[in-house]
């Protein structure tokens, strides 16, 4: 009848149960630099509408354009700091020396150094989220 | 006095004959499951009693061969290594490997993965012909120089780590982690000098600068093989070699046999 891939394409990127959270680090690296490819068209599209064929003066972004630009905001960060730790990890830094695979087996790659900048960058992500959330809809007062 | 402890388990198997069926089927098999009974004991079990067309592939029964990888409740992992009472589930649900072409029920392809490890040259490469047509001594490797791959050469190449690869998921001629170990584990061997052969298809298009670290290789390695550590190892040499123009200072070096440069009796 025929020849079954068994292809899974996206959905396997997608698939995070039973994974760790390098996994998941990975998917959000994806969809973050997507979603700044797209801001980057956008942004360039109304520029552009807004100078040359409107001649209509520039405003401050409403509700809406702010809430986009602190997603925004939100994605270059996390995007930023992943990269960095992805960085040292594809170059070999933080990924751990070869050692004997002795049972129970602990995988380097997935603990000890790498883990770590797994923890800060996600740390450094929820506190520059918070902080530019209360700075860009005036909550801090400032 | 070790209690047995017999639990009713269902199996939900995938089951699909690429010379029969259109699309797959799935069949659900009640089995009495022991303490200590693995997956594949309950598939073999489910073959004798209940269903003898079910197509399981398995030698060793004990994770050396690297046969019985398949998707158990989800997850890649070795159906002779997983027992049944650990998973902690009523339902089963055992699949062929994902990304690999299924030959059928539970049976993988891995014609696709053999093709690539040939084109990575998995093995050991000198440039002495000479010396490995008639050889007269040893290259002896200190501990540490076996410590550089002694952790990648246990790969048993069950390809569970190529069947996790998300990026071999959509991209199906990427080289997957099992041959990008492979790769590593000789061109970090002292003995070898074969690194500038293997570079063409290692840092290809679809070599490991595919690889973006997702690690889930490493989540699902039975033997402790870390293949998201070797791929990253791999980059790193790479660079030393491409960028720097540094390739590996130590070397080993021909230890003559005693008895070598005597003419023979």
């Amino acid at each position: 009848m025929g020849r079954r891939e068994n292809k899974l394409g996206i959905l396997g990127w997608l698939k995070l149960k039973g994974y760790s959270i390098e996994k998941l680090m990975y998917v959000a690296q994806r969809i973050s630099g997507v979603g700044i490819i797209i801001f980057l068209l956008a942004h360039i599209l109304n520029v552009g509408l807004v100078y040359a064929p409107t001649k209509e003066l520039w405003e401050p972004p409403g509700i809406i354009g702010k809430a986009v630009l602190v997603i925004l905001g939100i994605i270059v960060v996390f995007h930023t700091f992943n990269g960095v730790r992805l960085i040292l990890a594809e170059y070999g830094f933080i990924v751990g020396k070869p050692r004997r695979a002795v049972y129970p087996y602990k995988m380097t790659s997935l603990s000890g150094r790498q883990r770590l900048a797994v923890y800060l960058v996600l740390a450094v992500f929820i506190i520059i989220f918070y902080f530019w959330i209360m700075v860009a809809f005036n909550l801090l007062g400032w | 006095m070790v209690m047995s402890e017999v639990r009713k388990i269902k199996f939900k198997v995938f089951r699909f004959n690429p010379a029969v069926d259109a699309l797959p089927t799935w069949k659900v098999y009640e089995v009495e499951v022991d303490r200590g009974m693995t997956v594949l004991d309950v598939l073999l079990k489910i073959k004798e009693e209940k269903d003898p067309s079910l197509a399981v592939r398995y030698s060793c029964r004990q994770a050396v061969c690297g046969s019985c990888g398949m998707m158990i409740n989800g997850k890649q992992r070795l159906a002779c290594f997983t027992r049944v009472l650990e998973l902690n589930s009523k339902v089963v649900v055992v699949e062929p490997l994902n990304n690999l072409p299924i030959t059928r029920d539970l049976v993988t392809d891995f014609s696709d993965l053999f093709n690539k490890e040939k084109m990575v040259k998995p093995y050991i490469i000198r440039d002495d012909i000479e010396e490995m047509k008639n050889p007269t001594g040893m290259y002896l490797q200190k501990p540490e120089e076996l410590l550089e791959y002694l952790q990648f050469a246990d790969c048993i190449e069950c390809g569970l780590c190529s069947s996790a690869c998300p990026t071999y998921s959509t991209d199906h001629l990427f080289l997957t982690p099992m041959i990008l170990n492979k790769a590593y584990r000789f061109s970090v061997d002292s003995r070898d000098k074969g690194l500038q052969y293997r570079l063409p298809i290692i840092d290809s298009e679809h070599g490991c600068w595919r690889c973006h670290f997702a690690a889930a290789c490493s989540s699902v390695c039975p033997k402790g093989i870390d293949p998201a550590k070797s791929i990253q190892l791999l980059k790193k040499i790479i660079t030393s070699a491409g960028i720097f123009k540094r390739m590996r200072k130590k070397e080993v070096q021909l230890t003559l046999r005693p008895h070598a440069a005597e003419p023979p009796t």
